[in-house]
């Protein structure tokens, strides 16, 4: 990854969730969970199957109001400031979050004018190998090529704060590894990344990364 | 804000053909009538401003319980819930590009339409103004059908159940302008009852919308 040297880094943010109770449905999820996340880092959060890796992240990213407790972006609850924090956060979901009408630029059109995000791709980096998709229609489009679009969206929609629920479901060794480099040239920009899986060697661990084990919790 | 409008209509309409359908289901639906009545010319006359309008309601909710479903299962829904729009919004945006998409057909084929059923050329106007303020009064209730039934099993006819009664009153408004036009009495009062009911779905429909996508995302 060259094209590390032009590019801005974030402010240092921070993320904090401050007693925070969790249900889904009437299971009974979490209570009393504190956590900080801090910018430059990588989390990964782990744990069996309906733990709540899926429902944690969509609290922290503002979708499911926690039972309760706080979540703190900059030290602001993101309760009366969503609008704000929405504007930091990028979430990329279990889908892809790509409309099957629209042809591939057109959903990143779509979606960087949902996220105010400017996605230029013709100077930006093509990582995930997607201008050559370009006449595909995105139903036509394999479960892996969909991701490698929704994952090119994100690496070029400058948020500070990625959360990401299994982002590499359905996408091949190559891409895994890009996809790393990604994630690592984000938090040298300061940004913070969160990213729930089931599988934990997926990801090459180092020092910025920090495991988040809910079956520990 | 017109390129979310724009990305909307595109969303919409997946290509030119769609309002060419939309006009066809219509003038479908008017075929059902003369042929189940008769042709007997004044029991259709008697019974043409309730054809129009009927035809017109099930053009509009025909489709309706799908109108978030492609929306809901590719994940978009909760993008457009933390987007730096707000969901009001969005929902504002989307109920006028149903209406561009599946209304604005209508308006146009109308007076071709009025012609077949013997309407007087110059109360064509009005009646036109009464459909514009109704079939946006459809395209709010529909989505807001939409909204609610978002997640449920049978969604198709809980739609329905849900759609039907809260439109009663713009038909029967809707109609009685159409009535009225017709006998060439004055229509202003009517009208102003279908504005009433349209500038209520307005202030309302996109407030309990929005709260039913957030529940649905979370």
């Amino acid at each position: 990854m060259n094209s590390i040297k032009n590019e801005v880094q974030f402010s240092k943010n921070s993320l904090t969730l401050e007693n925070v109770e969790l249900s889904k449905g009437y299971k009974k999820l979490f209570s009393n969970f504190n956590l900080k996340f801090k910018y430059g880092k990588i989390y990964l959060v782990v744990g069996s199957n309906g733990i709540g890796k899926t429902t944690l992240l969509k609290c922290i990213c503002g979708l499911t109001i926690p039972d309760s407790g706080d979540i703190f972006w900059n030290n602001n609850p993101i309760k009366s400031n969503l609008k704000d924090f929405a504007n930091d956060v990028y979430f990329l979901g279990h889908s892809n979050s790509l409309h099957p009408g629209l042809s591939i630029f057109e959903n990143i059109n779509y979606l960087s004018l949902l996220k105010n995000s400017h996605t230029q791709f013709k100077n930006k980096n093509d990582e995930f190998g997607i201008l050559g998709l370009n006449d595909i229609r995105v139903p036509e489009l394999s479960n892996g090529q969909k991701r490698r679009v929704a994952l090119s969206i994100l690496s070029n929609c400058e948020k500070p704060l990625w959360i990401l629920d299994e982002p590499l479901n359905s996408v091949d060794k190559n891409y895994k590894k890009i996809f790393m480099n990604m994630i690592q040239n984000h938090s040298k920009r300061n940004g913070i990344s969160i990213i729930s899986s089931h599988e934990v060697n997926d990801y090459s661990l180092d020092e910025n990364v920090i495991i988040i084990d809910l079956n520990k919790i | 804000m017109l390129s979310l409008i724009i990305n909307e209509l595109k969303i919409q309409n997946n290509s030119l053909k769609d309002p060419i359908f939309i006009i066809c289901v219509y003038l479908s639906l008017l075929i059902v009538f003369p042929i189940s009545i008769g042709t007997n010319s004044s029991l259709l006359k008697e019974f043409s401003p309730a054809i129009i309008w009927v035809c017109a309601l099930i053009t509009f909710i025909a489709s309706i319980e799908k109108f978030f479903s492609i929306e809901a299962s590719e994940g978009i829904l909760e993008q457009l819930v933390i987007s730096r729009f707000p969901l009001y919004l969005i929902i504002l945006v989307k109920v006028f590009c149903y209406w561009v998409s599946v209304g604005l057909p209508l308006i146009i084929i109308f007076p071709v339409i009025a012609l077949f059923l013997e309407i007087n050329i110059n109360v064509i106007g009005t009646i036109c103004l009464s459909l514009i303020i109704g079939t946006i009064s459809f395209s709010f209730v529909g989505i807001l059908g939409a909204g609610l039934v978002l997640g449920a099993k049978k969604s198709n006819y809980i739609v329905m159940l849900l759609i039907i009664p809260l439109t009663i009153p713009i038909l029967i408004f809707g109609i009685s302008t159409t009535n009225f036009a017709l006998n060439d009495l004055p229509t202003e009062a009517t009208i102003y009852l279908q504005c009433m009911a349209l500038s209520f779905l307005i202030a309302v429909v996109p407030v309990i919308t929005s709260k039913a996508i957030k529940i649905y995302v979370e």
